[in-house]
């Protein structure tokens, strides 16, 4: 890691965004970098689909781009951004539930290319893994749209309770119960699977 | 089965340490003494684990430039629906052109009304008595007398005219009256008078 790296990875998001109100182009593409697969897992989770996901992740930088001078330092940045990709994300489920096309991305990846981390060398494991997450994946869609955000951030973005309260606008009480309920529908649904992973 | 139920729902509370530590230890001692609660414990925090542990994926390798041909586009967008930069005499050339214009056609316009009011003030005087000039409408006099007088011009009467035949007129009338002085009740029936360009000359009423 470079000088100028470790620099600007201490700078933080609300200073980063204030000197791209002040004009400087470089603080807006330090921002991206930093979101940029943030929140495309959070979308592709959420719609699954690659395409529609980086769709949305694009746009939500564009808004951020277009309206950089509405954020006001009054509420984190992420909780700002991802508050964003997640309308955009839902006005994207909307569009597709009109439009009724089954995405061939659906039954897996594009043929665009995305990077997954190599964490696994064994190759059946690899397998059994991806098995897994197809399965996961497939579970977390079934899921109904108020109980799959809240799970996602808070399960796979690993986003603190007070923060996801903030971005979808509920009171901390219910993001509890929501996530609660949305873990439990998750096991009656995973459940099979989770014994034989054993 | 019902306390089963109960502890069952906590099961994530209870992974997430957000239980109190009275609710924390009677879970915990159930847990091991029902092996329904404990398999269910186990698939929950199965499920915590695997959720956390989905692979991260990354954007396409190319999600920067086509983020940056986008914003390039917006700014390009937002520059083409400013106005263009006034600067100097720029901005005079499009107020002339519209002051022109309006001009133009406020003439026009008003060309349009003279032209369509003419007709419709037909009268056999147009001027008014202080007027210096009596005009004769032209169409008005043809249908008075269409056999007697044609192709007649409108034309002007000069004020000085009128007046030398006004006093013409009333040399003539006062030399009647001395030549017949017991004829006087004819002396106002004198048929009007024609000049050479066939205008019909009124003795108008002038003022002074």
């Amino acid at each position: 890691m470079t000088g100028q790296e470790t620099k600007s990875s201490q700078i933080s998001d609300e200073e980063l965004i204030k000197r791209f109100q002040d004009g400087d182009l470089y603080a807006f593409d330090l921002i991206v970098s930093r979101y940029k697969d943030q929140l495309f897992n959070f979308t592709y989770r959420f719609l699954g689909s690659a395409q529609e996901a980086e769709d949305v992740v694009q746009e939500t930088f564009l808004r951020i781009f277009r309206n950089r001078f509405a954020y006001r330092q009054i509420a984190k940045f992420s909780t700002w951004i991802y508050t964003i990709a997640g309308n955009l994300a839902k006005t994207e489920l909307r569009k597709r539930k009109r439009r009724k096309i089954v995405y061939i991305s659906d039954l897996g990846f594009d043929d665009k290319e995305y990077e997954i981390e190599d964490v696994k060398a064994n190759t059946e494991r690899e397998v059994e893994s991806s098995l897994a997450e197809k399965h996961i994946q497939k579970a977390i869609e079934e899921l109904p749209e108020r109980f799959r955000k809240v799970i996602l951030l808070v399960d796979v973005q690993e986003l603190p309770y007070e923060e996801v309260s903030k971005i979808l606008h509920l009171p901390l009480g219910t993001v509890k119960s929501r996530i609660n309920r949305a873990r439990l529908k998750l096991q009656a649904k995973l459940g099979d699977l989770m014994d034989r992973q054993k | 089965m019902k306390i089963c139920d109960r502890i069952v729902k906590e099961a994530f509370n209870y992974w997430d340490g957000m239980l109190t530590g009275q609710e924390q230890e009677e879970i915990s001692t159930h847990i091991r003494t029902c092996p329904h609660c404990e398999k269910r414990f186990a698939q929950a925090r199965q499920i915590r684990q695997a959720l956390r542990n989905l692979p991260k994926l990354k954007t396409s390798p190319h999600f920067h430039l086509l983020l940056h041909a986008r914003m390039r586009r917006e700014v390009n967008r937002k520059r083409a629906l400013l106005p263009l930069p006034i600067t100097g005499w720029a901005w005079q050339v499009p107020a002339y052109a519209a002051a022109a214009i309006i001009l133009i056609a406020g003439g026009i316009f008003i060309d349009q009304v003279i032209n369509q009011r003419a007709p419709d003030s037909r009268s056999i005087y147009t001027n008014s008595t202080a007027a210096e000039t009596v005009v004769i409408p032209v169409q008005q006099t043809e249908q008075a007398a269409p056999s007697r007088i044609k192709n007649y011009v409108m034309q002007p009467i000069p004020m000085e005219r009128l007046l030398s035949m006004n006093r013409r007129h009333a040399a003539g009338q006062q030399q009647q009256l001395e030549r017949r002085p017991a004829d006087t009740s004819r002396a106002g029936l004198q048929r009007p008078q024609e000049n050479l360009s066939g205008v019909r000359q009124v003795s108008a009423p002038v003022q002074f």
